[in-house]
């Protein structure tokens, strides 16, 4: 086990290793900062952004408006995906609804909703619509996976409605929840700054990295990029980390 | 299916390779210009595209976003290009061989408003007003002017950001933004959907008012790539004459320009020959107004340094007669 992992390790630096490597002799390919800029330029800008004032202001309303779009999604999500699970007619009748929202694509979402929203807003609206569904699906789903027999075992024996929920749902959707949180979490970030981007709010990542595209400091770009990417593992570590906590709990 | 995909490849492949080959047979020249006001001064040679001199051949194309503008010059592929005097210094300090051969516009910024509150820059304290592309040069200068006239942009106003002139101008038609800062031809096209507004304020006068400057800021630029000034200067030099004549014709024909406008630059002709007048178009080579260019762009590096690139361009920037 251990020297397993240990072995992993070493092919994850490895795997590192190769990715910053190639990007270096790209980067000297390329041979102009605004084209493709270096690992070490890019690692000084992400130094220099880390140590500015405004930094904070702007990740901090990113993380802001990124939380309370998964959040509202997340409950929206549970509370729709556990209707739609519990009775049939819900999922059939919410079912064309999620479909369409999903299929459509999310920059059709976001130039609609700047028409309708102000910057803020869009981004919220934005989130929302594409993480929500994901939520809705799995719950349902997880739903579903319940035994038809244990349902009626439960019905027949009047197992108190709270038992039935606490010991024969919550550990049948908490599976499909982790993973439908997982990947809304993911596509919470992604999804965020490319309304950021192009919205313009005030403050905030995706802002930014358009003034820097504007602007041609494709280092900048690159520096905030990684700070997304950050973020975005950052969250899904802990997601992972509390979820297995309370599966095992389950279990 | 695989010989079949095989097939496809190898002849895009046999195509791409054609393609270049027959290129470098006749030097080619790369015209392209931004649709929208910028395109307005060379409508004339869109039309005709006269023979500048023999055995040069023009390709004239209209790109319809500066981002692809700016690719198209880094990559090489455009040899005259117009562009953002600010984004020309900006390609110019990192690295990018182009440099400045004529400023084409000297402003074609406005402040619409639905009503007639707004009379002066002061008048603006407390009110909502739609402004585009934070950061940008606009943007910067709208900014200035209000703290040059005792106003805090955080404080006493509130901006509201939109990211392109196109949203912003379609809410003002709407009537869902009041009070908004658009550039030609959008200011046209706004007051001739929306008979509510009118040009409140004119960033042009605002700039030479407070600048005591007889020329108002270089806002539109042609670039030209520095291997073509060098292996071309007489066509550079003969281009740059019907340029300049191009832009005069424009300015004294709207109603006819607005035609062409209608096929070449996607402005519809009523809105084009509306604008002309305001969109100050005097088409002057780099050398002649360094001084002008200069001073502009050292006022935007003291607002915001990376809006040209992080310092003042070189004697190089300039193209010489």
């Amino acid at each position: 086990m251990k020297a397993s992992t240990c072995k992993n390790n070493l092919i994850t630096l490895g795997s590192l290793l190769v990715l910053v490597l190639g990007w270096a002799l790209a980067a000297k390919q390329a041979g102009k900062e605004i084209i493709l800029p270096s690992p070490l330029v890019t690692f000084q800008h992400l130094l220099g952004l880390l140590s500015s004032a405004h930094f904070w202001r702007h990740l901090s309303a990113t993380l802001l408006r990124g939380l309370t779009g998964f959040g509202l999604s997340f409950f929206m999500g549970l509370l729709i995906g556990l209707l739609s699970g519990l009775h049939p007619p819900f999922k059939t009748f919410f079912q064309p609804w999620l479909t369409a929202i999903r299929s459509t694509p999310s920059m059709a979402l976001i130039l609609l909703a700047l028409i309708w929203f102000k910057s803020n807003a869009v981004t919220l609206f934005v989130t929302f619509l594409v993480v929500f569904p994901i939520i809705t699906q799995n719950v349902s789903e997880g739903l579903q996976q319940v035994d038809p027999q244990l349902k009626e075992l439960a019905r027949l024996y009047q197992v108190s409605t709270s038992r039935v929920i606490r010991e024969m749902y919550l550990p049948a959707i908490l599976p499909y929840l982790a993973t439908g949180a997982a990947a809304g979490l993911g596509l919470t970030w992604k999804v965020m700054i490319a309304a950021e981007v192009v919205a313009n709010p005030p403050l905030g990542i995706g802002t930014q990295m358009d003034l820097a595209r504007i602007f041609l400091q494709t280092a900048e770009v690159f520096a905030w990029t990684i700070v997304v990417i950050m973020i975005s593992l950052f969250f899904d570590r802990l997601l992972t980390s509390l979820l297995r906590r309370r599966l095992f709990y389950w279990e | 299916m695989r010989k079949r995909s095989l097939l496809a490849f190898f002849l895009v492949g046999l195509l791409l390779l054609s393609n270049t080959l027959m290129a470098r047979e006749e030097t080619t020249v790369e015209v392209m210009v931004l649709s929208g006001v910028t395109g307005l001064s060379f409508l004339p040679l869109l039309e005709e595209k006269p023979v500048i001199e023999p055995g040069i051949k023009i390709n004239y194309t209209v790109i319809s976003s500066p981002d692809q503008m700016r690719a198209k010059i880094i990559s090489g592929e455009a040899d005259i290009a117009t562009v953002p005097t600010n984004l020309a210094a900006i390609l110019y300090n990192n690295g990018i061989p182009v440099q400045l051969a004529a400023i084409t516009n000297w402003g074609v910024m406005y402040v619409v408003e639905q009503g007639s509150r707004i009379n002066s820059w002061t008048d603006l304290r407390g009110k909502t007003i739609g402004v585009t592309g934070k950061g940008s040069t606009p943007d910067i200068l709208f900014r200035y002017f209000l703290t040059a006239h005792g106003l805090d942009p955080e404080r006493d106003v509130q901006i509201q950001y939109y990211p392109t002139p196109v949203e912003l101008a379609h809410l003002a038609i709407a009537g869902k933004v009041e009070i908004a800062t658009l550039p030609e031809p959008w200011v046209t096209e706004v007051m001739s959907r929306n008979p509510g507004f009118r040009v409140c304020l004119d960033y042009q006068e605002e700039w030479e008012r407070l600048e005591q400057r007889k020329e108002s800021y270089a806002q539109s630029a042609l670039v030209v790539q520095t291997a073509l000034a060098q292996k071309h200067p007489d066509f550079l030099r003969k281009f740059l004459q019907q340029a300049e004549a191009a832009n005069n014709w424009v300015v004294k024909n709207p109603a006819a320009a607005g035609e062409l406008a209608k096929t070449h630059i996607m402005i519809s002709d009523a809105a084009a020959s509306a604008a002309i007048p305001r969109c100050n178009l005097r088409f002057k080579e780099a050398a002649t107004v360094k001084a002008e260019v200069e001073y502009y762009l050292a006022k935007l590096l003291s607002f915001q340094p990376q809006s040209i690139g992080g310092k003042l361009p070189d004697e190089g920037f300039y193209l010489q007669k």
